[in-house]
């Protein structure tokens, strides 16, 4: 993903007249001729707030994606997908464009082997998923749906089959890519940042997963770098200003999950432990372990899902051990990045989703807690499709706690936000 | 163990054994058996176009390739499902295999969210995927889940039929289904369904559900499908069409297809 800066305003305020009236022609060449399908979407947005903790107020963007699935045989294809955007409309230094998926995928009768960029989803609960090592996400992305949060990375990716209903997937990754996190722009200090070389030490993973006969179930492990930074304290520059390093610990991590269904309850587990590597005397973070487990329900067209959370670090050292001031500031941004605030963090989330009108109009809302110290999101959303090509999504994040506490943090970032997507 | 031992030798039976002859006094059970047969294709590929119809007359569209397979119990089936249109389901692919001894597993992978997640088993009377279809109208239950006695003969479309009421055995199977009876125009050739009209718990007319274009697909087991079928809510007004758009019999499908690995493809 890349941003460009650039003199596009008056471009940029023509994009939504122009994606509207393209709507009819891009139907004209939306294609699925079997070998070759062509699909995509325009999206209007509007939100009340950015996501950037930068106290921007009112932004509107518009943004395209492409999608072309080709298959060369039955048994080989290509899959490109792309989003272009304009974050937001009225000012600069806001046009992305990020590859969703761009793979090959070749599979025999026991191997299938996908080569490219593509998203590598392991964990099985809802939302939160700490057996996710390699999936970076994008907090910062003004779009309303979850999936437009998490990123893709280049990866080979080879599954075996090696049972009936078991298989193997082996990973690597010859690249970083990491976390978007929300940052305020005008940091009072200076930082540098030092992203790993993949190339020179790519991540790598497997995971050997069942899924068959009431019973899902997966073993993980992963080498590689966390998806997110750590603050460093590394001294004093000559001017007396203290000069921090922002840097990707190198990270292990072991993981198991479980899903299975008792009658008309879904019960899920995903348990990883994750441990972190502090280098050269750098500040870090502690290696922890995260259970994440639930059940969910439907009853006619309600769903209910329930998760607790609890995550427990035996080597965690309070943010007051650190004497040093500027070091006391590093550990206090690191626990709030890392949700770290004491050895054993609890708290749960809940998702009650329905739809109405023959799923013509859906509604959900997200809560997540963490307790000790408070804070939560609270997400509504309501989907309705105008017709089968167009669909209007209206929601809101509230977020809440003290300061200097995950969700608390991300208070500046409460916002109410809709969405127009025309698909074709 | 045994109770799936009786099954397999009941689906043996209505493999291998012409189906009743319609002029006889017919037992009501042999006739929902005959009917709970006759559409167990042993293995097709097709598209299916679902159209949506509210009481204004708009019409949503929704078209989906299937792949589905019987199970060597002949009695449950695998099912694939992936969704061509609406666009922002695209992709969306649904693995269904049956358990009558058990609960049915289910799978739903998300291309936008990259991920396969198992669901919980549902409700037979939840709706197929927002249409007036419920699960338990897709994938009949099981004849002894309910009572059945033979009311008369009808003429359906020029069809002979034979008119069965089927009631719940328990209250269980009644709000799991959400019918407290239903009505079974069968046809005397093929055994398939011709008409049903399903009553709610509080006996209320609830739905209609009319059945077209019944090809014999697969002659050598003697086994029907209906290309067509209507589902009519008599309570919301609401409808929706069930039609093939083609239906190949595949009896050559593998187990393999039918897996959460072939469910992540597009």
């Amino acid at each position: 993903m890349f941003r460009s800066a650039g003199e596009h305003r008056a471009a940029a305020a023509w994009l939504p007249v122009l994606l509207c009236l393209l709507g009819p022609v891009v139907d004209a060449h939306a294609q699925d001729d079997g070998a070759t399908v062509f699909s995509g979407s325009l999206r209007l947005d509007y939100f009340s707030s950015s996501r950037d903790l930068d106290n921007v107020r009112h932004v509107m963007g518009a943004s395209t994606e492409i999608k072309l699935l080709h298959s060369f045989s039955s048994d080989e294809r290509v899959n490109l997908e792309a989003r272009l955007s304009r974050e937001d409309l009225s000012r600069d230094n806001r046009d992305h464009s990020r590859l969703i998926n761009a793979h090959w995928h070749t599979r025999s009768e026991r191997i299938d082997a996908r080569i490219g960029q593509q998203k590598i989803r392991w964990g099985k609960a809802d939302g939160i998923n700490p057996t996710d090592f390699f999936t970076p996400v994008d907090n910062t992305v003004l779009l309303p749906s979850e999936s437009d949060r998490y990123l893709s990375v280049p990866a080979v990716r080879v599954d075996v089959q090696v049972g009936r209903t078991s298989s193997l997937s082996l990973v690597a990754e010859p690249d970083f890519t990491p976390s978007r996190l929300p940052r305020p722009k005008t940091t009072p200090v200076s930082v540098i940042e030092e992203r790993p070389s993949g190339r020179r030490r790519p991540q790598t993973g497997m995971r050997l997963s069942q899924a068959g006969e009431n019973l899902d179930w997966s073993l993980s492990a992963f080498h590689g770098f966390s998806t997110l930074p750590v603050l460093s304290f590394t001294g004093t520059a000559a001017d007396g200003s203290p000069r921090y390093l922002r840097y990707y610990p190198e990270s292990d991590g072991l993981g198991a999950d479980i899903a299975r269904n008792f009658g008309k309850w879904g019960f899920r587990a995903e348990f990883a432990y994750t441990k972190l590597h502090a280098e050269n005397g750098r500040q870090s973070v502690a290696s922890n372990y995260f259970l994440v487990s639930g059940f969910d329900r439907s009853i006619d067209d309600w769903n209910f899902n329930l998760q607790l959370l609890l995550r427990y670090a035996p080597d965690y050292r309070t943010t007051n051990a650190f004497e040093n001031p500027q070091q006391q500031f590093a550990a206090v941004q690191n626990a709030v990045i890392y949700n770290q605030q004491k050895r054993l963090t609890t708290g749960m989330t809940t998702r009650v989703a329905a739809s109405w009108l023959h799923e013509t109009l859906q509604t959900e809302v997200l809560g997540i807690i963490y307790l000790d110290p408070t804070n939560y999101l609270i997400r509504p959303l309501i989907t309705y499709a105008l017709s089968d090509r167009r669909k209007l999504i209206f929601g809101g994040e509230y977020y809440s706690g003290d300061d200097l506490s995950f969700f608390g943090s991300l208070k500046r970032n409460r916002t109410v936000f809709v969405e127009f997507q025309r698909f074709f | 163990m045994i109770r799936w031992g009786r099954r397999c030798l009941t689906a043996a039976c209505f493999a291998l054994l012409p189906l009743p002859a319609a002029a006889q006094q017919p037992d009501a059970n042999d006739l929902m058996r005959g009917n709970f047969y006759a559409t167990k294709v042993s293995g097709f590929t097709g598209e299916i176009t679902m159209t949506l119809i509210n009481g204004r007359g708009e019409q949503r569209v929704r078209k989906m390739s299937v792949r589905s397979k019987l199970k060597a119990n002949g009695v449950d089936v695998a099912i694939l499902t992936r969704f061509r249109q609406p666009a922002d389901i695209k992709g969306t692919g649904f693995l269904q295999i049956e358990n009558s001894v058990g609960d049915d597993d289910i799978w739903i992978y998300l291309p936008a969210l990259g991920r396969t997640r198992r669901l919980a088993s549902n409700n037979k009377r939840d709706s197929f995927f927002g249409t007036d279809f419920s699960y338990g109208d897709i994938l009949l239950p099981t004849v002894e889940k309910y009572r059945h006695a033979l009311l008369r003969t009808e003429n359906v479309d020029g069809a002979d039929c034979y008119v069965i009421e089927s009631t719940p055995i328990d209250a269980r199977t009644r709000d799991d289904s959400g019918y407290g009876r239903k009505l079974t125009w069968i046809d005397s050739r093929s055994h398939v369904e011709r008409k049903v009209a399903y009553y709610d718990t509080n006996n209320a007319p609830l739905k209609t559900q009319l059945v077209f274009e019944v090809r014999e697909v697969e002659p050598a087991r003697r086994r029907w499908t209906a290309l067509r079928r209507e589902m009519t809510n008599h309570q919301t007004g609401h409808r929706t069409l069930y039609l093939f758009d083609r239906f190949d019999l595949d009896p050559s499908l593998q187990d393999a297809w039918f897996s959460t690995r072939r469910l992540e493809e597009q």
